[in-house]
C-alpha cells in the first residue's frame, strides 16, 4: 500500500441529516427507554465508523487504469477507451468518480469530464467508452484523481491516483486531395534520379523485420531465407536525392489540419512511386526545422506521431521560405505545402 | 401533416474537440428485470420488516410464511410497474381493480383481521396498565391467525405501493422509516419489542436505500440506458437550471449495476446481523431492562395514554362535571356516555343485602322543561362548609339552626326514622332493639374534581360532603326488614310535594300533554294507583319501557330547542337511566304519586362479590344489629364512574322516600344505528355487518383451520377467475378505446391525412421487423427499399409514382385526388406481398 495522501471532504448535508436522525432516535430512546431504540443508536454509530474506515482503506488501496484500444488510428475510426478501477480489498463503494481530462496535444484543446463507476470488493470494474476520432492529432486521456464516497456517503475521499493513455489520429482516411506526384518528379535532385535508375546512394544502417509498406527492394533476401521471415535493410540516405517537402501550418486549426492531411496524402502519393522524401517542419523552440526522412509508411506514421507530440504553435513560423534558404542553402528545390485562400495548396519552390 | 417517424439523432458529446463519445454504442448491459427484482426485494424488506415487526411486538398470531409471501408478491408487483410505460399505466389500473375485488371477496377476513390486531393491541395496553377496561371490536372469523394474515396482507399493499414509489423513483427512506418508527413506537411505549428478524430486515433495507441515495445511482430509465450523460446543455433542456449552472463538466453517470446492488444488500444484511448479534450478546435485552426504568416523561404521560389507548379520544375528555356519567341534573347535552372506569370513591362497609345498593348525591325536585335539567327546590349553591367534617367528629349542629332545618327539609331524607335516641353515639352503645340496625360507611373520595355528598340509604347526615382526598363517614340505617318503620319527624309534607296537574311546569303545556299521552299508552291513568298500587304502577312503567324503549349509552344528544323528555318519549325512544328516571318521575307525578329524580351510584351485588376486598376492621365498628346476610365482614369496594346511575324515589307516608327503578336492563340489544366510525364503516363495506355476524356465527361453531383454509382457497380461485376476467374486460375496453380514437381521428381527417395514416399503419408493421427500414425517414427511400427487397409486388415505376404522391400528401398543401389516393392504396398498401421476412 503506497503512502498516498488522501484528502477528505465531508458531505455536510448528509452528516447533518444523519445527526438529525440520530438525535431524533436518541430523544425517542430517552422517552421510551426501549431496547431497540438504543440498539438503533448503537448501530448508527457503528455504521458510520465502519463506513468511514472502510472507505479510507479502500481509498488507500484502489488502482485505476485508462487504456485505449490502440495507440494509433485513422481519423474517422472508432476506438474504445477503457477506464477501470481495481479493488484488492473487501471494502466497496457505490460511487467512485473519476476526474478525467482529455486533450489534443497538437491542437492544444483540453476538456475535463467525470466518469462514475461502482467499486466492487475484490474485483475490477471497468467502463468502455466508445469514441470516434473526428480530428487528427495526439489525444491524451488522463485520470487526474479519483473521488470515492464511503458506503453510506458521509465523506468524499480524494485519491491522488493517476493514469493516462494516448492515441494518435493520423490523417489517413480523410478526403483525398487532387494531387498528381508525377509532375513534380522532375524537380527532384540528381541523386534521387540516380537512385531511380538503379544506383543506390544509401547506406545500410540496420536490419530489421519487414513491416507492411516497406519497399520490396529493401528486403534482405538471404537473411530472410535464413531467418524464415522477411527482413529488410534500413537505409540512411547519404545524398540529398529525395523529395523535400516543407509543411507550412496556418494559425487556423482547420486549415492546419487540412495542410497536415494534404501533406500526408502527398507523401503517400510519392511513396507509391518509391520516392524517398524528407519532410521539414518548423520548430520554433529550436529555431530550426525538424526533419523526417520518410521512406515507408511506418516512417511516415512515426513522423506524424512525433509532430503531434508538440503543440501546433511550435510549428508555426513566419517567412519559412527565407529560413529554408538560410538553413539549407544547398537545397535546390522543395515542395511547399500550405494553405492559400482557405484551401490546401502546394507548389514547387525554388530555393535559390 | 406529415406523420413520418423521424429518427432522433443523439446529441454529440465531445470529450474534447475531435473526440466524440458515441452514446448509442455505450453498452446496455443491465438486466432490467433483475434490476426491478432487486428494487422489489428492497421494498419487501422494509415493508415486511415494518409490518412483521409491529405484529410481533403487539403479539398478534399470524401465518409468517403466508404473510411473507403475500408481501413479497405485492412488492414484486409494485416494482414491476416500472417495467415499461405501458405496463406502468395499465398496472396501476389493474392493481386498483384487484384491490377492490380482493376487498370485496375477503372483506370479512380483512375487517376481522384488523379488528383482531386492534384487540391484541388493546390487550397489550390493558396488560401494561393493569386495567380491565378495554374497547374491543367484534371479530367475525374464528381463525384469527388467518384473518390477521389476510388483513395485514391487504394493508401492506398500500405500504408497498408508497414505499416503491419512494424507493424506485428517488431512493428515499424518510417515508417508510417514519411510518415504521411510528408504528413501532406504539408497542415500544408498552415495553414491547419486535422480533429481531424483522428488525434486521428493516435495517438492511434501510441501510441499502440510504447508501444508494448517497451514490445517486438508482434511476432506471425506460430506455434501459446503462449510463446517463449530463452536461450543462442537457440539463438546461431538462429544465434543471440550477443543476446546469453547477455542472461545469460533462458527466458520465452509471445508472445501475445489479452486481453492486446485490453486494450492497448482502453487506447491509451481514452488517445488521453481526452488530445486532454482538450487541445482543454483550448487552442483552434483559440486562437493559433491569438497568432501565421508565423515564419521568413517560410516567407523566401514562394516564393520558391509558385513557387514549383503552378508551379512545373520547376517553380523554370528561363528559360530565362531577361523577360517573351523571351530572347533577343536567340532561341531554351529550351524545353518548363514555366512562373512564376510574375509581371515583371507595366505600368501606358491611354488606347487608343482595339487592342493589344506592349512594345518593343529587335530588331533582323540579324539572325545567326546555332548559333540560332538574333542579333542587331552594337549592343553595353555596355549600355550607361548617357541615364538612371528618368521620369521627360528631355533627356540631344546632337543631334550631335554620340552615340545618332547611337542608334537612330540602333532602327530606328517608333516613329519618323513628329511632330511639339512646345517646349521641348509637353505634358504640349498641342498639338493643331487635330488627334495628345501624351501620357506618366510610367513603374515601378519589375523583380529583368531586365535592359532593355520598349518602347511603338511609342517613341523617345529609350535608356531609366528601372532598377529594378526604375520608367521610356516614352513619346510616339500612332497611333490612319490611317491618321497619320510618316515620317522618312529625312534620307535615312540605308544600313542594303537593303536586298539581301541571307538574309544576305550567308554562310548558306540550310537555304535560306528552306525559299524559305516554301514560295512556302505558294503560295508566290517575286511578291506577288506587287499583294496582304504587308498586303496580311502577312495574307497568318499567315493563312499558322495557318493551318499547331500548337502553343505550349512545342515544345522541337532545337537539337544540327541543325538550329533553319530549324528545325522548316521542322521537328518540332510546336512552339510558337519566332518560328513564326523568320520564318515569314525571309520569308518576302526573298519576298523583309523589316522586323525585335522584342521581348517584348504584352498586349491584355481583360487583360486591367480584370486586370487593376484605378488610380486617372489626365488624362492630361498621355494623350493629340484624343482618339478613348473617355474619358478613367489612369490605372495601371501589366505585367507578360506570356505577353512576339515575333512579326515582317515590314517597310513602310510612316508608318515606324509597328508590324504585323503571330503567330497562342493559342486556337488551343496543341500538347501534348512531354509530361510532368503525360501525359505520363496517356497515358500509360489509353491507350487512349484522348478517355477516349471524352467518359467520353459524359457521364458526363448525369451522376449524382446515375449513377456513379450504374456504380461503375456494375464494382465491374465485378471485383469480374474476381477476382474469377483469383483466380481459379491461384489456378489451382499452383496445376498443384505442380503436375508437383511431376511427374518430381517421374519419375527421382530410384525404391527405387519411392516406398518410393508412401508409403509416402499413409501414409501421414492417419497420418493427427491419432495423434498416426503420432508419429510413422519407417515403422514397422506404418504397425503394421495399421494392429492392421484393417485399411487395409493384413495378418500379409505380413505386416511384406512389412515393411522389405520398410526398405530395405529406409535405405539401396540395390536396391529392381520389385517383391518387386509390393508386397508392391499391399499389402499395393492398399490393400482394411477396415472400419476405419483412
Amino acid at each position: 500500500m503506497e503512502n498516498r495522501k488522501i484528502k477528505i471532504k465531508p458531505r455536510i448535508f448528509r452528516i447533518i441529516e444523519l445527526i438529525w436522525f440520530f438525535a431524533v432516535n436518541t430523544a425517542l430512546y430517552f422517552i421510551f427507554h426501549n431496547y431497540f431504540l438504543w440498539l438503533f443508536d448503537v448501530l448508527i454509530v457503528i455504521m458510520v465508523m465502519v463506513s468511514i474506515a472502510s472507505g479510507y482503506y479502500l481509498a488507500k488501496n484502489i488502482e485505476v487504469k485508462a487504456v485505449s484500444g490502440a495507440d494509433r488510428v485513422k481519423k474517422g475510426e472508432e476506438i474504445p477507451l477503457r477506464v477501470s478501477v481495481s479493488n484488492p480489498t473487501w471494502a466497496m463503494a457505490l460511487d467512485c468518480n473519476f476526474d478525467m481530462s482529455a486533450r489534443n496535444i497538437f491542437f492544444g484543446s483540453k476538456n475535463d469530464f467525470n466518469l462514475a463507476l461502482p467499486v466492487q470488493p475484490k474485483d475490477e470494474s471497468s467502463m468502455d467508452l466508445p469514441l470516434k476520432i473526428e480530428k487528427i492529432g495526439k489525444y491524451e486521456v488522463m485520470i487526474n484523481k479519483v473521488i470515492l464516497q464511503d458506503f453510506i456517503g458521509m465523506l468524499y475521499f480524494h485519491v491522488p491516483v493517476t493514469s493516462s493513455c494516448t492515441v494518435t489520429a493520423l490523417p489517413e482516411g480523410s478526403e483525398a486531395i487532387d494531387f498528381e506526384p508525377g509532375g513534380f518528379l522532375s524537380a527532384m535532385s540528381e541523386s534521387e534520379e540516380s537512385g531511380k535508375k538503379g544506383s543506390d546512394f544509401s547506406e545500410v544502417s540496420d536490419i530489421r523485420e519487414y513491416i507492411p509498406g516497406d519497399r520490396i527492394r529493401d528486403i534482405h533476401w538471404k537473411l530472410s531465407a535464413k531467418a524464415q521471415k522477411l527482413m529488410v535493410k534500413e537505409r540512411v540516405s547519404v545524398s540529398g536525392s529525395e523529395m523535400v517537402i516543407l509543411m507550412e501550418l496556418s494559425e487556423d486549426e482547420k486549415l492546419s489540419e487540412d495542410v497536415l492531411t494534404g501533406t500526408y496524402q502527398i507523401i503517400n502519393a510519392f511513396m507509391a512511386l518509391n520516392v524517398q522524401q524528407r519532410l521539414m517542419l518548423w520548430n520554433a523552440a529550436g529555431f530550426t526545422f525538424t526533419e523526417y526522412s520518410i521512406g515507408s509508411r511506418r516512417e511516415l506514421e512515426d513522423a506524424y506521431i512525433d509532430i503531434f507530440e508538440t503543440p501546433m504553435t511550435n510549428a508555426q513560423g513566419a517567412n519559412l521560405k527565407d529560413m529554408v534558404r538560410n538553413l539549407h542553402p544547398f537545397l535546390t528545390a522543395y515542395l511547399a505545402v500550405g494553405a492559400k485562400d482557405g484551401k490546401v495548396s502546394w507548389e514547387m519552390t525554388d530555393n535559390g | 401533416m406529415a406523420r413520418n417517424k423521424k429518427i432522433k439523432e443523439p446529441e454529440l458529446m465531445y470529450l474534447v474537440d475531435g473526440l466524440v463519445l458515441k452514446q448509442e454504442k455505450i453498452p446496455q448491459r443491465e438486466n432490467r428485470l433483475l434490476a426491478l427484482f432487486l428494487k422489489g426485494l428492497t421494498v419487501y424488506l422494509v415493508v415486511m420488516g415494518g409490518v412483521g415487526g409491529f405484529l410481533s411486538a403487539v403479539g398478534s398470531d399470524y401465518s409468517v410464511l403466508l404473510l411473507n409471501l403475500i408481501v413479497f408478491a405485492e412488492a414484486m408487483y409494485c416494482c414491476m410497474l416500472f417495467y415499461n410505460k405501458i405496463w406502468q399505466n395499465l398496472g396501476y389500473l389493474l392493481l386498483l381493480a384487484l384491490m377492490i375485488f380482493m376487498f370485496y371477496i375477503f372483506r370479512y377476513y380483512v375487517a376481522s383481521g384488523m379488528f383482531a390486531v386492534y384487540n391484541d393491541f388493546q390487550n397489550m395496553a390493558s396488560d401494561y396498565f393493569d386495567s380491565n377496561a378495554t374497547r374491543t371490536l367484534d371479530e367475525f372469523i374464528e381463525d384469527r391467525k388467518l384473518a390477521i394474515t389476510i388483513g395485514m396482507g391487504y394493508l401492506s399493499v398500500i405500504f408497498c405501493l408508497l414505499s416503491n414509489i419512494q424507493i424506485s423513483r428517488a431512493m428515499r427512506y424518510s417515508g417508510f422509516v417514519a411510518d415504521t418508527i411510528v408504528a413501532w413506537l406504539i408497542p415500544a411505549y408498552f415495553d414491547k419489542e419486535p422480533n429481531p428478524v424483522y428488525f434486521i430486515m428493516l435495517l438492511a433495507g434501510t441501510i441499502l436505500v440510504y447508501a444508494r441515495n448517497a451514490g445517486g445511482h438508482y434511476k432506471l430509465s425506460f430506455s434501459n440506458a446503462d449510463y446517463s450523460i449530463e452536461n450543462a446543455d442537457a440539463l438546461k433542456k431538462k429544465k434543471k437550471k440550477k443543476k446546469a449552472l453547477a455542472t461545469k463538466k460533462l458527466k458520465l453517470n452509471y445508472n445501475y449495476r445489479n452486481k453492486i446492488v446485490i453486494t450492497g444488500l448482502l453487506a447491509s444484511f451481514i452488517f445488521s446481523i453481526i452488530v445486532i448479534s454482538v450487541v445482543g450478546i454483550i448487552y442483552p435485552k434483559n440486562t437493559f431492562k433491569s438497568n432501565h426504568k421508565d423515564s419521568k416523561l413517560k410516567e407523566s404521560t401514562k394516564e393520558y395514554i391509558e385513557n387514549f389507548t383503552l378508551l379512545g379520544l373520547a376517553g380523554m375528555i370528561n363528559w360530565y362535571r362531577s361523577s360517573g356519567g351523571i351530572s347533577s341534573g343536567e340532561l341531554g347535552g351529550v351524545a353518548s356516555v363514555n366512562y373512564d372506569y376510574q375509581t371515583d370513591f371507595t366505600i368501606k362497609f358491611v354488606p347487608y343485602t343482595y339487592e342493589r345498593m344506592y349512594i345518593k348525591q343529587f335530588i331533582g325536585t323540579n324539572y325545567l322543561a326546555f332548559e333540560n335539567r332538574w333542579e333542587m327546590v331552594e337549592y343553595d349553591n353555596k355549600i355550607n362548609l361548617d357541615f364538612i367534617y371528618n368521620s369521627d367528629e360528631k355533627p356540631s349542629v344546632d337543631e334550631n339552626n335554620t340552615t340545618w332545618q332547611h337542608n334537612r327539609k330540602r333532602f327530606l331524607d328517608s333516613t329519618v326514622l323513628a329511632y330511639k335516641i339512646i345517646g349521641d353515639d348509637q353505634i358504640s352503645r349498641g342498639l338493643a332493639e331487635d330488627k334495628m340496625t345501624a351501620a357506618r360507611a366510610v367513603m374515601e373520595v378519589i375523583d380529583p374534581v368531586a365535592t359532593s355528598v355520598y349518602l347511603p340509604y338511609y342517613t341523617m347526615q345529609v350535608d356531609k360532603m366528601g372532598m377529594s382526598g378526604n375520608t367521610t363517614s356516614y352513619t346510616y340505617y339500612p332497611k333490612v326488614t319490611d317491618n321497619q318503620v320510618y316515620n317522618y319527624l312529625g312534620e307535615a309534607i312540605p308544600d313542594e310535594f303537593v303536586y298539581t296537574d301541571d307538574l309544576n311546569i305550567s308554562n310548558y303545556v306540550d310537555v304535560v300533554d306528552i306525559i299524559r299521552e305516554t301514560a295512556m299508552r302505558m294503560g295508566l291513568d290517575k286511578d291506577s294507583v288506587n287499583e294496582i298500587g304504587v308498586d303496580g304502577v311502577v312495574a307497568k312503567i318499567a315493563e312499558f319501557f322495557q318493551n318499547n324503549y331500548p337502553y343505550t349509552l349512545r342515544p345522541g344528544s337532545t337537539p337544540y330547542n327541543e325538550d329533553f323528555v319530549s324528545y325522548f318519549l316521542t322521537t328518540n325512544k332510546k336512552g339510558y337511566c337519566v332518560h328513564f328516571a326523568t320520564a318515569g318521575t314525571l309520569i308518576l307525578r302526573y298519576l298523583g304519586i309523589p316522586a323525585r329524580y335522584v342521581e348517584g351510584y348504584a352498586v349491584d351485588a355481583n360487583e360486591i362479590i367480584e370486586n370487593a376486598a376484605n378488610e380486617s376492621d372489626p365488624v362492630e365498628d361498621y355494623y350493629v344489629g340484624y343482618n339478613p346476610l348473617g355474619s358478613s365482614g367489612v369490605i372495601s369496594l371501589e366505585i367507578p364512574d360506570a356505577d353512576g346511575h339515575a333512579w326515582i324515589e317515590v314517597y310513602d307516608e310510612k316508608e318515606g322516600w324509597y328508590p324504585v327503578e323503571v330503567t330497562p336492563s342493559s342486556d337488551e340489544e343496543e341500538d347501534t344505528s348512531q354509530n361510532a366510525l368503525y360501525s359505520f364503516l363496517m356497515n358500509l363495506f360489509l353491507m350487512n355487518g349484522q348478517g355477516a355476524v349471524e352467518n359467520n356465527a353459524n359457521n364458526t361453531e363448525e369451522n376449524n383451520t382446515g375449513e377456513a383454509l379450504k374456504d380461503f382457497s375456494n375464494k382465491l380461485i374465485n378471485v383469480v377467475g374474476i381477476f382474469l376476467v377483469a383483466v380481459l374486460v379491461i384489456a378489451l375496453l382499452i383496445l376498443l378505446g384505442m380503436f375508437l380514437v383511431k376511427f374518430v381521428r381517421y374519419s375527421r381527417a382530410d384525404i391527405n391525412d387519411k392516406l398518410i395514416i393508412k401508409y403509416h399503419d402499413f409501414i409501421k408493421k414492417r419497420t418493427r421487423r427491419s432495423k434498416e427500414l426503420s432508419e429510413m425517414i422519407n417515403y422514397e427511400e422506404q418504397l425503394n427499399y421495399l421494392f429492392d427487397n421484393k417485399v411487395i409486388e409493384v413495378s418500379e415505376e409505380n413505386a416511384k409514382m406512389a412515393g411522389r404522391i405520398l410526398d405530395k400528401a405529406g409535405f405539401s398543401d396540395i390536396k391529392i385526388s381520389e385517383e391518387e389516393f386509390e393508386f397508392v392504396i391499391n399499389n402499395i398498401i393492398k399490393a400482394r406481398h411477396l415472400k419476405s421476412k419483412i
